[in-house]
């Protein structure tokens, strides 16, 4: 066991270093994913001392991903534990790394989208967009398609008040656990604790501000922290649990006295909405090869297809994007793609991860899949037409509805666990239904082909069809607004009422839009950093 | 003779009209032996019984392909659109392909 006094090794593992009972900082942060170590980078080399407590290890452990284990219910929802990561670098260390920065329309107030608006702009994020760009790995700022594109690709020439060719940029993906661990380790004003779970923020007796947090070390021995200021960045679920369940001097619990921590809990629906058919073969190919990811500047590139601001406004809906795929590409049954590992001659341990005889094994155990994916292939081939598949991705309508709640059962540090309650409005489903439409009438007028549509898009009631699944986004639980009637934190993402408790993540995403959240979190989390500098000078 | 110039015309619009592709993937189990256009036809009879009549009228001649690709268009832009069988068509081509099913003579009562 390391001797470790708090000051001389920068990185402590509580399951196996020593450290005081409690231990003091001017800054405290919980939690080390996108949010946490954007601001404790961003804190290196200053005067202020940092505190950074990470629940799990430096690697993953199914002891402590155990602890994010919970119930789901509403729309299908992957199982907790498995759309988040419990160890340093938290869930960086999955993410698939599309990033795009929010649209100046997903930040105004929609009168046809209750609680919508955010009380900032886009412009007080764009002077972050840059140093956000660094941090995750991508090389330049452009996302026109039409300067990226290679040479000899085509794209719909869709109408553009109706809608825009926008792109993602594919990060590495960026692990922050790998990024920074090293720079904390050197850093001398920062102090990792791994395996520190914290469970619970203390309000002093009056409720104003958070006097000291309390958390238990692998052995169950409770500790503690104080700090000048504290941030919460433990990501969309765990940020409202642990405000929930700090309850020994509110009941309602931290930050909770008009009950909206965990409310509005939003998440990115996608869903594979139509089949889209061409007419012309020979043009469907260049558009399959156009609309697939490709790299520029250093970067991958995913090309999609944005409804514009002017049509959300006009059909009263959310914000949207297409991606297309073609269909016989998407034929990915165990039994074929072994079929066409074996046919290819690209059965190989190294690269594939699967031998030959593991090859074979696998189309005799999945003759159906196998079959089926030689029918559509040769269906493919004879075919004069082509068939792409959409995927739609879509903002999510604030739901006061939608929310995590603390359940009856107990995690192992005896935390009570949550229950997610993931619920859409018809505004959702309004939503996906008027961009196929939309999208499909555009096809249509360009005399491109046609669009075929699920039954399930088309019949009333809350629907969404076997082909639909979460984004694994968790968003909107301790949301930003204007007042604290609205919301849970400040523009500053200062947790209204309290004097020293501020938070990060995509839980204090007021509404979505249809980008994935962790640009947009680092941007928010590097402006946070500004204002904490301020806040710690003074 | 005016039916026979009827499917000579008609067989020109197909190429043309987006539903006929897509007709091909309707009632795949259905014995009758009719057309893609025919089968989209049947389908939008069906889905409209009560509209069919008055709708039939074409105001635009089946001879001209442009008048017909900009009808089709112009159906599309102005959102005159119907779902039939999940395919997103225009009002206009379904019109045709009606006009082709009921110039076999079937009912389109189901």
């Amino acid at each position: 066991m390391r001797s470790a006094l708090l000051g001389q090794v920068m990185l402590l593992d509580l399951s196996r270093d020593r450290l005081d009972d409690e231990i003091s900082s001017d800054l405290c942060i919980i939690g080390s994913g996108a949010a946490g170590l954007t601001i404790a980078a961003q804190m290196i080399g200053r005067s202020t001392q940092v505190l950074l407590l990470e629940a799990g290890g430096l690697d993953f452990s199914p002891a402590s991903q155990a602890v994010y284990e919970g119930q789901t219910k509403g729309q299908p929802a992957f199982p907790l534990e498995s759309m988040r990561l419990r160890y340093f670098g938290g869930s960086t260390n999955h993410w698939t790394g599309l990033c795009r920065p929010l649209e100046e329309s997903d930040f105004v107030e929609k009168d046809w989208v209750p609680n919508s608006g955010w009380p900032i702009r886009k412009a007080d994020l764009d002077p972050f967009v840059l140093k956000t760009h660094e941090i995750l790995d991508l090389n330049t700022v452009e996302y026109s398609l039409s300067k990226l594109a290679l040479p000899g690709s085509q794209y719909f020439p869709l109408a553009p008040n109706l809608f825009d060719h926008h792109v993602w940029r594919v990060s590495t993906p960026t692990r922050f656990g790998q990024k920074y661990k090293v720079p904390m380790e050197k850093a001398p004003n920062i102090k990792v604790l791994l395996n520190a779970n914290v469970f619970e923020l203390v309000l002093d007796p009056y409720g104003k501000k958070i006097v000291k947090l309390t958390y238990k070390d692998p052995s169950q021995k409770i500790r503690t922290v104080k700090a000048g200021h504290f941030v919460l960045a433990a990501g969309g679920i765990e940020n409202a649990r642990l405000l929930l369940a700090s309850r020994s001097v509110n009941r309602a619990g931290v930050g909770n006295d008009r009950d909206l921590v965990g409310r509005y809990y939003n998440d990115h629906p996608h869903v594979y909405t139509g089949t889209m058919k061409l007419f012309n073969k020979s043009d469907a190919e260049l558009c399959a090869s156009s609309y697939a990811s490709f790299n520029s500047f250093g970067n991958e590139i995913l090309p999609a297809v944005a409804m514009s601001p002017n049509v959300q406004k006009k059909e009263k809906t959310l914000a949207n994007a297409f991606s297309l795929f073609l269909n016989r590409n998407l034929d990915a049954s165990k039994g074929y793609m072994a079929l066409r590992r074996l046919l290819s001659g690209k059965s190989d341990k190294v690269n594939a991860h699967t031998t030959f005889w593991d090859d074979l094994t696998a189309v005799w155990q999945d003759l159906d899949g196998a079959s089926v994916g030689v029918y559509n292939k040769a269906k493919s081939i004879v075919s004069t037409t082509e068939e792409f598949k959409l995927l739609t991705r879509a903002e999510q309508a604030p739901n006061p509805d939608s929310r995590v709640l603390l359940n009856d059962q107990l995690d192992s540090f005896g935390m009570p666990r949550v229950t997610l309650d993931w619920q859409l409005t018809p505004l959702d489903k309004h939503t996906i239904f008027t961009a196929n439409t939309a999208f499909a009438s555009e096809i249509g007028r360009l005399g491109l082909g046609r669009v075929h549509l699920p039954e399930w898009l088309l019949s009333p009631g809350m629907d969404l069809g076997t082909e639909f699944h979460p984004g694994s986004h968790h968003m909107g639980t301790t949301r930003m607004a204007s007042s604290p009637a609205k919301g849970v934190v400040d523009a500053n993402c200062k947790v209204f009422g309290l004097a020293n408790l501020y938070i990060a993540g995509s839980s204090v995403f007021t509404t979505g839009g249809y980008a994935n959240p962790t640009f947009t979190i680092v941007q928010l989390a590097l402006r946070l950093s500004d204002h904490l500098k301020l806040q710690l000078k003074a | 003779m005016l039916r026979r110039n009827f499917f000579k015309q008609i067989s020109i619009v197909c190429r043309i009209v987006g539903a006929s592709v897509v007709g091909g993937h309707l009632f795949r189990s259905s014995a009758e032996a009719l057309t893609p256009m025919g089968r989209v036809g049947r389908a939008y009879l069906m889905q409209f019984p009560l509209l069919a009549d008055e709708d039939m009228t074409m105001p635009i001649n089946l001879k001209d392909k442009s008048c017909i690709q900009k009808a089709i268009a112009e159906d599309f832009q102005n959102g005159n659109i119907v779902i039939v069988s999940g395919w997103v068509l225009s009002r206009t081509e379904c019109k045709i392909c009606a006009h082709a099913q009921r110039a076999t003579g079937a009912s389109y009562v189901a």
